[in-house]
């Protein structure tokens, strides 16, 4: 996909010696540390970097968009076609960016307005900037609906924003942001949110239209391998400093700095496993999901049936939609399901009674996707932590909470001191690592594992698997880990359950499913999802 | 040892709500004239002894701010030639005790019976919140009036009626809160673990709502000490001699002409009452929610 457009390499934006701080109750925070780039036309540059190195900073302040304070622009200059943004007065400077600068956000639902239909939204831009009439105005909205591949965008314009799928909301944005021809749009995390087969046309449609109208595009991201699947040149950014800049396969094949080592070391797949063999085949399984479906409105989860053995970790793939969440929901009795039974060493768990239910929930815990939301913000650690062992009373005697909790966040990689903190006091990787401990409290059997690394960053997201590989050696858990991020399940599992709109589509062995797929779906997915190796080789 | 490490343990937390209110003073000011009403509502009766009876013709509507006579008469004297800070005084006590817990009394029963109705729904659920659309649907005056007038207008009765008829807005802020924190991940996460209902409710979803309650149950404390002052007013109150803040502002609404004072001070102390809660409530939500409470601590720090 990495096609150079042969165009006079017109230098469109430079960025010198960009340097933005913030000011704290601590003090002031330096955000990005003299940082230099250029874009040039039609080219694609890719900002790399987890959260808060600084990337997002760098992209406001081209945009124009820093609030300041608290920001403050300390130094360096942003020129756009010879033009020092900077220097403009705020009106000066919104008459040229509107015209000359896109951007796209991650997060589409919050950045259209939910009460005007999309193509009135983006006629809007046309009545506005180019003072063209209505019609002429909606004419050309359907048109640029049509370009981005909206299915029959005639009518579709005239739908709201929510009933549009989150690809398709994507794409209304890219509409959005070619109304005015702009020479640079910048997409920030524009597939973060987005399943990987969705994730890949939306790249490959910003990667067209770059082409075709011989665009910039700075694309930030977290995620090596998008970077690597359409970015010619990438900076990678630490802790608001340019750590390595290059062309990307340069940089990809033969990285110098050492935290982008890091950063490639991290990327899910690599890791190379102390896979056990699994001649637990044979034993009994802790786990029978039995033909099991639920129906809400629609049907959520079909004729499921498979198995989980003792000590092993078992993968769940899908897309969203797919189910895998109902059926953590199912195993956890959140949810009952419609028909099926559940087997937990041969009994069912939809005829327990209230102790049985007790008891089989201290042996199954959950660790969910988002650590913000699963951890009571008014519970300092040790609360939350001790909670499970409050409820189970009889597990452990109270007077040794204190060392069990102490005990529990050393094993996570945490210290004992932490525990009279409060969640908000926490990254997002701490977080997780928290509800592992809260998970870990009763040494349970099974930890089902929903999205529990997505929202993290890759680095982290490493650590936290590690971790889990270490975790399961050490009490000899079973897990059930339910991801869409393909990479990361094969770093994880011994075995992998494919799922689609609520079916079962393949499962096997990693391995065999992941090398010598057998459904076109598992083909299809294993293809959209961005990979290094492919730019590499 | 055990003992001593608890003490010092309370000691540090003393400490620490000090140097909360340390960093803001209005709210400081608040508690610092809220405490000297509670301790006039305890003491203040005995301090002044008999002088709230005391009537001295002479004195009848004397205007305020004068040095002529005992201080006692420094605000003035009502009709009757009371003088009007032993009645205040007097009337701390009585006001404070009927609103106050008029206000505590509607906002556990209505918070409590609002999570619930939240929590459980169905059948339950609907029934709670059908009963506050009734409370809702009377005129709570009339409701009030209609009560105290079959039964004995005593004080117990009063603050019964005056925590019935404020129920609802706890019933339905509870409930409408309720709902939106029983889908969040962390009660799916105690469920999970087996957490029993009341755990949930009181563990992980009441201290949730309770900001929000006491931020409402402040701004109530004094629409009910005006509510009571109606009442009295009708007669179905507080019986004279007895007085509070309300009674003595509805009494003095007749001589408003010719003696502002009789009611202007009665209403100022309810006003400023009103207003010491409100800051209190403000400082108070901050520290009740850990996102926010370094606002009051950090700055505590660096003073050190």
């Amino acid at each position: 996909m990495v096609t150079k457009v042969s165009n006079a390499n017109k230098l469109l934006l430079k960025v010198n010696n960009l340097s933005v701080s913030f000011d704290t109750t601590e003090g002031s925070f330096d955000a990005v540390k003299a940082v230099n780039f250029e874009l040039k036309k039609g080219e694609t540059l890719a900002i790399i970097g987890e959260s808060g190195s600084g990337k997002s900073v760098t992209a406001s302040v081209i945009m124009g968009i820093l609030t300041c304070p608290p920001g403050k622009i300390k130094s360096g200059e942003v020129l756009l076609n010879d033009i020092d943004i900077l220097k403009l007065s705020d009106s000066d400077r919104r008459k040229l960016m509107g015209s000359k600068v896109a951007i796209i956000f991650q997060d589409t639902l919050s950045h259209l307005n939910p009460v005007f239909s999309v193509g009135s939204q983006i006629a809007e831009c046309f009545e506005v900037h180019k003072n063209l009439s209505k019609k002429e105005s909606w004419k050309r909205a359907v048109k640029l609906l049509e370009r981005v591949r909206i299915p029959n965008p005639s009518k579709r314009a005239k739908d709201f924003s929510h009933q549009f799928s989150g690809g398709q909301r994507q794409r209304v944005m890219i509409a959005m942001a070619l109304a005015l021809e702009p020479d640079i749009i910048i997409a920030d995390e524009p597939t973060t949110a987005l399943d990987v087969t969705i994730q890949a046309k939306i790249l490959e449609l910003l990667g067209e239209l770059r082409d075709e109208r011989n665009m910039g595009l700075i694309l930030i991201t977290h995620d090596l391998a998008i970077a690597a699947e359409i970015s010619d040149k990438v900076i990678v950014l630490n802790e608001g400093k340019i750590v390595e800049k290059g062309i990307t396969k340069e940089v990809f094949i033969n990285p110098n700095h050492g935290y982008t080592r890091q950063l490639m070391d991290s990327i899910p797949g690599k890791i190379t496993k102390q896979k056990k063999k699994i001649s637990k085949k044979f034993s009994d399984p802790i786990l029978e999901i039995k033909n099991i479906s639920k129906f809400y409105d629609t049907i959520a989860c079909d004729d499921v049936s498979f198995n989980l053995f003792p000590n092993e970790v078992l993968g769940i793939v899908g897309e969203s939609g797919s189910g895998k969440t109902t059926i953590s929901n199912l195993i956890l009795r959140l949810a009952s399901p419609s028909n099926g039974e559940i087997l937990y060493h041969g009994k069912n768990i939809l005829n327990f009674n209230k102790k049985d239910l007790f008891n089989f929930r201290r042996k199954v815990q959950v660790v969910f996707q988002d650590p913000y939301a699963s951890l009571n913000p008014t519970m300092n650690i040790f609360d939350i932590i001790s909670e499970p062992l409050v409820i189970h009373a009889d597990f452990l005697n109270k007077k040794l909470h204190q060392s069990k909790v102490s005990d529990l966040l050393i094993s996570v990689g945490l210290h004992p001191d932490d525990a009279i903190k409060f969640p908000h006091q926490f990254s997002g990787g701490q977080r997780q690592r928290i509800a592992i401990a809260r998970a870990l409290a009763l040494n349970p059997e099974i930890i089902i594992c929903d999205e529990a690394v997505s929202a993290l960053d890759v680095s982290i997201q490493a650590q936290i698997i590690k971790l889990l590989l270490n975790l399961r050696n050490k009490f000899s858990l079973s897990y059930i880990f339910i991801a869409h991020d393909l990479p990361v399940v094969r770093d994880l599992a011994d075995r992998v359950i494919v799922m689609k709109s609520g079916k079962i589509i393949e499962q096997g062995v990693v391995d065999d499913v992941f090398n010598f797929p057998k459904e076109k779906y598992t083909k299809d997915l294993l293809k959209a999802s961005p990979s290094i190796e492919n730019l590499i080789s | 040892m055990q003992l001593i490490l608890e003490k010092n343990h309370l000691m540090n937390k003393f400490r620490k709500i000090f140097s909360m209110f340390m960093n803001d003073k209005l709210a400081l000011i608040s508690i610092i004239f809220l405490l000297f009403m509670v301790f006039l509502s305890i003491f203040g009766p005995s301090l002044i002894s008999e002088s709230y009876t005391k009537m001295n013709l002479r004195l009848r509507n004397l205007e305020p701010f004068s040095f002529d006579h005992h201080f006692m008469y420094f605000f003035g004297a009502d009709a009757l030639g009371r003088s009007m800070i032993a009645r205040l005084i007097l009337a701390t006590q009585n006001t404070m005790f009927i609103a106050g817990s008029a206000v505590i009394l509607s906002m556990t029963l209505g918070g409590i019976l609002g999570l619930i109705s939240g929590y459980y729904g169905g059948r339950t659920g609907n029934l709670i919140m059908r009963l506050a659309d009734i409370i809702m649907s009377f005129p709570s005056l009339l409701l009030a009036v209609i009560v105290l007038y079959m039964f004995d207008p005593g004080l117990l009765n009063l603050i019964i009626v005056l925590a019935f008829t404020r129920m609802p807005i706890y019933m339905r802020t509870a409930r409408a809160e309720v709902l939106e924190i029983r889908e969040r991940l962390f009660v799916s996460a105690a469920i999970s673990m087996g957490a029993s209902n009341l755990r949930i409710i009181f563990k992980h979803i009441a201290p949730l709502t309770i900001p929000t309650l006491i931020t409402i149950a402040t701004l109530d404390f004094a629409f009910v000490m005006l509510g009571e002052s109606a009442l009295s007013f009708l007669g179905v109150g507080i019986q004279p001699p007895e007085v509070t803040w309300g009674l003595m502002v509805a009494q003095g609404r007749n001589y408003l002409q010719i003696a502002w004072w009789l009611a202007f001070f009665p209403g100022l102390v309810i006003m400023l009452v009103a207003l010491s809660l409100n800051l209190l409530s403000s400082w108070l939500r901050i520290v009740l929610d850990p996102r926010q409470r370094w606002r009051l601590e950090n700055i505590g720090d660096k003073s050190e």
